[in-house]
């Protein structure tokens, strides 16, 4: 039998959830929306530039901070990239209102 | 206590609730540097079926400042995967596990070890294997031997990640009911509450009988110091170093039902941290205790002023009516503590304790665990460390046998502030002051990782 790992486990279930992930933060719905990415360093977070373009590898959580304002994390990798796009914003408030 | 369960929101997350924090030069070993990160705080050894282990979603680290910027240099990082061997049995094991790769040892941990220095991350190993817990005398009949297997050496160090003995001593059930030290608790005032006389009486050590789970680690002088510097000159700024421990998560995760339980991203967000022992516990406010696990060591002079004029000082005249009269007077002319802040933020300039020591990061006031790696280990260490005359002891840098409660207290109660005020005079009670404890009883290695054999689940009492 082959042994099973938590982390295994997650990262397997991980491509489905990047895919419906990339359908709400489309890069090309995110051109023109103003980002900035944050990592975490050992002395504390840090600002750094967008990351390099390529296929997502991993899970994409998005968490929209403020509707009004369009801000919203996405969290990818070790990285946290901030954007800010109302229309984006609106639109996934809009989805939780069935709109 | 050190640390264990000190701020609310990590209490509710043991696994990433940094407990202690050692570092000292390598008594069998003097070229190296070894430091000792315990988490995973109070526990019950017989607590299984599912019985205690690292966090495979926490990032632990251990951090070495060496420039006088309370920033980290060189960091170690250790992350672990649990692995299920059989998914379809309820047990941690089947049978006697007779050594690390044990058939019958159905649930295992293994760890990588990365070293980060100059932005540069270096994996130095990997898919180490942890020791199992200790259960008893059916399931590892011989522990010593299976954790013994679990010292690793790899590039540049030797580690160990498993369960251990907890160390720290300390009389946790009279100090938080109210300021009550067992040796001295005649004096307490007791808020006149009718019929309640206390005598004093021994301590009575709350830890002695828990377990923790340690990452130890023994590194080469040369690979924590600035350009390398191998010890040797007390006074040299490159001989000290400050440490501190972090454990962090990803700072997104969504739990499922079904399944699938959990998907985590985004980058590691720090939850907990620890320098000095019982620096949160005691000189941060409870509100903002978890603020203070967020933070980094260059940002502490934020934490200054529960240092500078800790709560404990002010309320130790109180709970002892008359017992410290000269601490009073120094608590009501409103100085600062810079006795303390020396100790818990800067370190000790030469000169302050002797001419011959020194423990000085510089002005940056950060909670680190420094320790001049150009001392070498006392043949024969006294527990109260440089309070007790041995400069090799806490707070420089601290030993598995500090009796950092008692050191801290009798700072606290004012046994240091002549080193910066001649003219105060320590009140007579602090001989006394102190939880009671020696340590006796506490069984720890002449060899690495040097922190004591776990408790056996089956011999220990619940």
């Amino acid at each position: 039998m082959e042994p099973m790992t938590r982390r295994g486990f997650i990262s397997g279930t991980a491509a489905g959830l990047a895919a419906a992930g990339v359908a709400i933060a489309m890069p090309s719905q995110m051109a023109g929306a103003s980002t900035a990415a944050r990592a975490t360093t050992s002395n504390g977070p840090a600002t750094a530039g967008p990351g390099a373009s390529g296929p997502l590898d991993g899970p994409l959580i998005a968490h929209v901070r403020d509707v009004s304002s369009g801000e919203i994390s996405l969290f990818a990798g070790e990285r946290e990239i901030v954007i800010r796009d109302r229309h984006l914003a609106s639109r996934l408030a809009g989805a939780t209102r069935g709109r | 206590m050190s640390s264990h369960r000190e701020a609310p929101e990590v209490s509710m997350d043991p696994t990433a609730d940094s407990a202690d924090l050692y570092a000292f030069v390598s008594p069998d070993d003097p070229g190296t540097v070894t430091v000792i990160a315990n988490y995973v705080p109070l526990q019950a050894p017989a607590g299984g079926p599912n019985f205690y282990e690292f966090s495979p979603d926490v990032l632990y680290a251990i951090h070495v400042s060496n420039d006088g910027s309370a920033r980290s240099n060189v960091t170690y990082e250790f992350r672990f995967e649990s692995v299920l061997s059989d998914p379809t049995t309820f047990l941690y094991n089947s049978g006697p596990i007779a050594s690390l790769s044990s058939k019958t040892w159905n649930r295992r941990q293994f760890y990588s070890v990365t070293r980060v220095a100059d932005g540069k991350a270096t994996e130095l190993a990997k898919n180490l294997p942890c020791p199992p817990c200790n259960i008893g005398p059916l399931s590892t009949p011989d522990y010593p031997r299976l954790a013994q297997d679990a010292v690793h050496r790899i590039s540049g160090a030797t580690v160990f990640a498993g369960q251990r003995a907890d160390a720290f001593y300390v009389d946790l059930g009279s100090i938080f009911d109210l300021g009550d030290l067992r040796p001295i608790e005649e004096l307490h005032a007791t808020f006149a509450i009718p019929g309640l006389k206390l005598k004093s009486a021994k301590g009575v050590d709350s830890t002695l009988h828990v377990n923790v789970h340690s990452i130890a680690i023994r590194v080469p002088i040369g690979e924590l110091t600035n350009g390398g510097y191998g010890g040797g000159d007390v006074l040299d700024p490159r001989s000290t170093i400050g440490i501190w421990t972090t454990a962090s998560r990803r700072a997104a995760t969504v739990r499922h039902a079904g399944a699938a339980r959990v998907t985590q991203s985004g980058p590691f967000v720090q939850e907990s941290r620890l320098g000095n022992p019982l620096f949160n516990e005691v000189l941060v406010p409870l509100a903002r205790k978890d603020f203070w696990n967020s933070q980094y060591p260059a940002g502490d002079a934020q934490f200054s002023r529960g240092v500078t004029h800790p709560e404990l000082a002010s309320l130790l005249p109180v709970l002892y009516p008359g017992a410290f009269p000269n601490l009073a007077a120094f608590n009501a002319s409103g100085a600062p503590r810079a006795d303390l802040a020396a100790i818990l933020l800067t370190g000790i300039p030469a000169g302050v304790v002797s001419a011959g020591f020194q423990n000085n990061t510089g002005t940056i006031m950060a909670d680190m665990l420094r320790l001049n790696v150009s001392i070498p280990a006392a043949a024969k260490p006294n527990a109260l460390g440089v309070v007790g005359g041995d400069v090799a002891g806490y707070p420089n840098g601290r030993r598995l046998v500090d009796d950092v409660v008692s050191i801290e207290l009798r700072a606290i109660a004012g046994v240091t502030l002549p080193l910066v005020d001649k003219a105060f005079t320590p009140d007579k009670a602090i001989a006394d002051v102190g939880d009671g404890l020696t340590g006796a009883g506490t069984q720890l290695l002449g060899v690495f990782p040097y922190i004591g054999t776990p408790h056996s689940g089956y011999a220990t009492p619940a």
